[in-house]
């Protein structure tokens, strides 16, 4: 009996999938290895607890799955659900419920198995583009600053402006705030840096059959797909002063004219602009139109670069490594100590979108389960070798040398304290002091 | 100083977030201060924190929180003391008269460095020079 109860465990913590049992009083009674895993909670610590203190599902307060079980007897079946491990993030999971029983039939408890779903979501996310900003990572005071505004902002439905450098995440603020919006229209990108002036009008804009040779039907324009949504404007601060003309129009009358056409279409569309330029300074030089700037600065946006929000850089590689391990079917599971220092010590000019380039380099020389650093672009180790040499601080360069002497003189005394003291001219505990300081061992 | 506990079945609800109940309390009138309850069914996270900043709640006494929720409370100037689990009651009480020794050992201190203690309001008493 006592065997095959041992077999049982064994298998049920062999699996891939969490399982946990309850007795009538809702204590956890099993927990198996990888129910530790994805709750956080290790089992001598989740066995004896109410299962809603360790599980901590959207649902333990409303309508649990076990109880609901329980009660009818019937099992329930991949129901998605979230849950908080105890690192306070939420993990998308799915849940499995059914009855346990004694010999006689009598209910005993319940069974909970549960399956991690975070990299199936994480794979959704990235192909229907459903950001909220839950899927902003910062620790930065500047980004929590907007976020706690963000959904003010999102229902808001005013015209925003996000400046910030290439790489920052402005096309991210910008699904963010347009998923938390009411908004119930597409949200429609538009680089206006990569097009020429005549064919972004039409992209824009569309054109009727006839408009031009090529034009063999009508076509809508961006405005069009966007109705009722978002249109987000990447780069508005490379447009032509004609096309700035036709913009403030649209965002003053919200009316417009596809190419070649005589009638005006209305349009219900909130505009989110973005720029890595200072629009300021544009209008200053007379390269923006001024009146277009107001209508476009209703409410402002300021992302800070990578390298004034270094803090953000470890959760940054932790979300692309799980990214990564998802997109490309890897298991590699965190990154060197010396990697991730030279991550930080790195400003990044490309921003996050280079520190996300680099983790990709890195997936493809990386076999083994930590990105090292040699797995990185040799143009990122030059850039931040080079930056070491110019940088080492005079303090670094005496601490060295003298960590070299110390070193030196203890291997020639055999390591004894008292005659490398007395070689240096310093007392033995001025030597003890200096190598705890340096970081010396005895050889 | 005004503190809330969300709550599940008298206990302390093991999610901020997902919490229907909340029990308020003004820590001022001690232990025996009255409970108020605050029914939270299906309001979302964002609303809830919205609710603690108009109710001028200074410290929410909760279980598990994610960290959005933790820093956006921070931020409004919430005191967040998470990850707490048990009976609600037992919590509140404990952590109402650990404040109110708190409270009489800075007036006491307060007292004997100085005569006029009368205008003391709790929230300002930092702000005197305590000896």
């Amino acid at each position: 009996m006592a065997k095959d109860q041992n077999n049982s465990e064994y298998i049920l913590n062999a699996i891939a999938d969490g399982v946990f049992t309850v007795d009538p009083e809702w204590n956890i009674t099993f927990f198996n290895n990888s129910a530790e895993i994805i709750t956080g909670t290790k089992k001598t610590e989740a066995i004896g607890r109410k299962c809603f203190e360790v599980f901590r599902a959207n649902i333990c307060q409303s309508t649990c799955a076990l109880r609901e079980t329980i009660k009818s007897g019937k099992k329930i079946i991949d129901l998605p659900v979230n849950i908080l491990n105890n690192k306070g993030q939420i993990i998308p999971i799915s849940v499995s419920t059914s009855v346990l029983r004694d010999k006689g039939g009598n209910i005993i408890g319940g069974a909970e198995t549960f399956r991690d779903l975070s990299i199936i979501e994480l794979l959704k996310k990235e192909l229907t583009s459903k950001y909220t900003y839950a899927d902003i990572i910062s620790k930065n005071h500047l980004i929590q600053d907007i976020i706690q505004i963000l959904p003010d902002i999102a229902k808001s439905g005013s015209t925003v402006l996000i400046e910030g450098p290439s790489g920052s995440g402005k096309e991210l603020f910008a699904k963010a705030i347009h998923n938390l919006s009411n908004r119930k229209g597409a949200l429609i990108a538009m680089n206006c840096g990569a097009l020429p002036d005549t064919l972004l009008e039409s992209e824009l804009f569309g054109y009727v059959k006839g408009a031009f040779s090529d034009a063999k039907q009508d076509k809508p324009g961006r405005f069009k797909l966007a109705e009722k949504g978002t249109i987000f404007f990447d780069e508005i601060g490379d447009i032509s002063q004609a096309l700035q003309l036709k913009l403030l129009r649209v965002l003053q009358e919200k009316e417009y004219e596809a190419l070649g056409s005589t009638t005006t279409s209305k349009t219900d569309v909130r505009v989110i602009a973005a720029t890595n330029k200072n629009l300021s300074d544009l209008v200053a030089k007379g390269d923006f139109r001024e009146d277009l700037f107001y209508r476009l600065n209703v409410v402002k946006l300021e992302l800070p670069p990578l390298s004034r929000r270094k803090e953000d850089i470890p959760f940054l590689v932790e979300h692309f490594i799980l990214k990564f391990n998802a997109l490309k079917g890897r298991n590699i599971r965190n990154i060197s100590g010396h990697a991730m220092d030279m991550l930080m010590e790195y400003d990044f000019p490309g921003n996050i979108r280079e520190l996300e380039n680099i983790i990709e380099y890195a997936f493809i020389l990386c076999f083994e389960k930590q990105i090292m650093s040699q797995h990185f672009p040799k143009e990122f180790l030059n850039n931040v070798k080079l930056k070491n040499t110019d940088e080492i601080p005079i303090n670094s360069i005496i601490h060295q040398s003298e960590a070299k002497t110390i070193l030196e003189i203890l291997q020639k005394y055999n390591g004894n304290r008292v005659k490398t003291a007395s070689h240096l001219g310093i007392d033995k505990t001025t030597l003890w002091r200096k190598m705890k300081k340096l970081g010396i061992t005895f050889p | 100083m005004k503190i809330a506990v969300p709550i599940f079945n008298n206990q302390v609800s093991p999610r901020f977030d997902s919490a229907r109940e909340l029990i308020i309390v003004d820590a001022e009138d001690g232990n025996s201060a009255e409970r108020k309850r605050i029914i939270t069914i299906d309001l979302p996270c964002s609303e809830k924190i919205q609710m603690l900043v108009e109710l001028k709640i200074n410290t929410l006494l909760c279980g598990g929180i994610d960290k959005m929720c933790e820093q956006s409370l921070k931020h409004y100037g919430i005191q967040v003391k998470s990850w707490l689990s048990g009976d609600a009651e037992t919590i509140l009480t404990n952590y109402l008269l650990n404040y109110e020794k708190f409270n009489k050992t800075k007036l006491k201190r307060y007292r004997m460095g100085s005569n006029d203690y009368k205008t003391i309001g709790n929230k300002s008493i930092t702000s005197f020079k305590i000896i």
